[in-house]
């Protein structure tokens, strides 16, 4: 864990030293062309002369501080920007989790049930094609529908009223929960059908319960904790999937705030937001870790 | 009885019957009587004609631009359409075939290239490479592989060669992982283990024992990779971090059509379709390859 947070801290600091031409460069040009003397003067307070290793330190205990240095765009600190634009992901990405376990769990749950059937080959074909089809264009086709078609939904940006809002939250989340629905369906069905095949449900059903009941009290339980492996393990590539969908949509979010910050050449709000983003997904799979000790107690005993 | 089955079954086929099939041929008799297979390597064999041919299929240009024939409906002379410049949409579409599935197979080779001799390296050598290596994997996981994609964007510079490079540096692990894994449950079997006692040479041992198991799994990987990568390039495109404009490329043409969907929907749905159909196709294609190249996994 620490380890890890050290690596993701040295990678983005790498990007910053990468990206060519330092953050005066980028300063300069903005408004005038800086002087040589001018940018001489700013490397030196901000410490940007000094030997990588002391800069690499000094924004190691920065960042611990939460100090993520200055947008060049808007003058404000990175932090500021970032903790503006996080709760709309956040709740982005629920969103997005809900509706997968909503419709991914029942049609995963059907086809285990009706294996072989046409309502089988029928979800598991839709699974592929959701797998196959590109996110961000589902985005835009379900936009051409219930925006500009039917007028239900606002197709771009962010309601402000409650109401606006969750309006305004449907497509985006929708379009996002695209990611991972044919694959989580498909791990929930293979799931079932292997849990269907072991021996304590074979018991359940021999001492005479009803097919529902071994189903759903036996069965089940031990079939999602698969599903909750793999909706943790794509969390990352929900997050990433984010970024593309909110540009789509419009949504304020990290990812557009990513995207922006790039062509902006604002690159200390990108470097941030990766920072952020990788900080999110080691957190989520801490927590599935923890999670893992409450819900199965085989993990406990280990 | 006895002499009765004899008559049945005329003794070649028998002899056919029992006689041991090798691998590649039971892989191929699994390919070959696969529907998907089959629908999904016509479908693919069409899209590498239309790229190959994309110059004699259209009598357009996707660059040039005609200013008298802008934004035009579709019809039987322009079947998707016309964009803002006049240039033919079903045009760009062919050519785009040619850039997705150059992009591909290209980021896909590349990218197996790096991983898979680091994953061996990783797995046969164990200590400190194996830690090194491993350790670099775990923080480049930490990471939605978007989002670290779009930040080598940003230190490279957005184009389609730049793009290119970005993914093969951020999806190589994803071999290393496989490779690595499969290296080190093989080192401890009994055959490998048999082969060393014999005093089988390390290159015998890497290229006669330990490669052939590792060479179906990463075939397969790499024909999922190749679906893969279309769909990011296409999505790195749209957001303009990947295929620049003009360039007649999926992901970018669906960002340029986004303006022009009210009038001209087609030219925001059929650029999707073309790489929907391109994913199914060789996730078909990698569907059948697992499931033909498995041994585990064939009855």
């Amino acid at each position: 864990m620490i380890p890890l947070v050290i690596g993701v801290t040295t990678l983005t600091f790498a990007l910053i030293h990468l990206i060519p031409g330092d953050a005066v460069e980028m300063i300069s040009g903005e408004t005038r062309q800086l002087t040589v003397e001018e940018k001489e003067r700013i490397r030196e307070k901000y410490g940007l002369n000094d030997p990588l290793p002391v800069q690499y330190v000094r924004y190691m205990v920065n960042l611990a501080k939460g100090d993520m240095g200055i947008s060049i765009g808007t003058r404000s600190p990175v932090k500021f920007e970032i903790s503006q634009r996080l709760p709309d992901t956040i709740i982005l990405t629920i969103t997005s989790i809900l509706l997968v376990l909503v419709i991914s769990l029942p049609i995963g749950i059907i086809s285990a049930l009706k294996r072989g059937t046409v309502i089988d080959t029928g979800a598991m074909t839709f699974a592929l094609i959701g797998i196959s089809m590109p996110a961000f264009w589902f985005g835009i086709m379900l936009m051409l529908v219930f925006g500009l078609y039917l007028d239900w939904l606002p197709t771009v940006g962010q309601g402000k009223t409650p109401l606006e809002f969750a309006k305004s939250l449907i497509l985006p989340s929708v379009t996002l929960s695209l990611i991972l629905v044919g694959f989580v369906t498909r791990i929930v069905r293979s799931s079932m059908l292997e849990v269907l095949s072991l021996d304590y449900v074979r018991t359940a059903r021999a001492k005479g319960l009803s097919t529902r009941i071994v189903n759903a009290r036996h069965a089940l339980p031990n079939a999602l904790i698969p599903v909750i492996t793999v909706i943790s393990g794509q969390f990352a590539s929900l997050l990433g999937g984010a970024v593309v969908i909110e540009q789509v949509f419009g949504w304020p979010g990290l990812g557009r705030l990513t995207v922006n910050s790039i062509f902006r050449r604002d690159y200390m709000v990108v470097t941030g937001c990766v920072l952020v983003f990788a900080f999110m997904v080691i957190l989520v799979n801490l927590v599935t870790d923890i999670m893992y000790t409450f819900i199965d107690p085989r993990i406990r005993y280990q | 009885m006895a002499e009765h089955v004899a008559e049945l079954i005329p003794e070649a086929e028998i002899a056919e019957k029992i006689k041991p099939k090798s691998f590649t041929s039971m892989a191929w008799r699994s390919l070959s009587t696969n529907k998907q297979a089959i629908l999904g390597s016509i479908v693919l064999s069409i899209l590498v004609f239309a790229a190959i041919f994309a110059g004699q299929l259209t009598p357009y240009e996707p660059y040039t631009t005609n200013y008298s024939n802008v934004k035009q409906l579709p019809s039987a002379q322009h079947l998707i359409g016309t964009d803002e410049l006049g240039r033919d949409g079903f045009t760009r579409l062919l050519y785009g075939t040619r850039i997705s599935l150059t992009i591909g197979v290209l980021v896909a080779l590349c990218t197996m290239s790096i991983g898979v001799p680091l994953g061996a390296i990783a797995g046969y050598l164990g200590g400190v490479v194996d830690m090194v290596i491993m350790r670099v994997v775990d923080v480049l996981m930490a990471f939605p592989f978007l989002v670290l994609a779009i930040a080598m964007v940003a230190v490279v510079g957005p184009s389609l060669v730049n793009m290119v490079f970005a993914l093969v540096m951020v999806s190589w692990i994803w071999y290393t992982r496989l490779v690595r894994s499969i290296v080190l449950s093989l080192r401890e079997t009994e055959y490998i283990v048999a082969a060393q006692a014999l005093g089988a040479s390390q290159a015998s041992i890497i290229f006669r024992h330990i490669l052939p198991n590792v060479i179906p799994v990463v075939v397969v990987q790499v024909s999922f990779h190749v679906a893969e990568a279309i769909l990011i390039a296409a999505a790195l495109s749209y957001l303009g971090l990947g295929a620049q404009p003009p360039t007649a490329e999926w992901g970018a043409m669906l960002s340029n059509a986004k303006e022009l969907m009210r009038i001209l929907p087609m030219l925001s749905i059929a650029p999707g379709v073309a790489i929907m159909i391109t994913v199914l196709a060789i996730n078909f294609i990698g569907d059948a390859l697992r499931d033909a190249l498995d041994p585990t996994l064939r009855n």
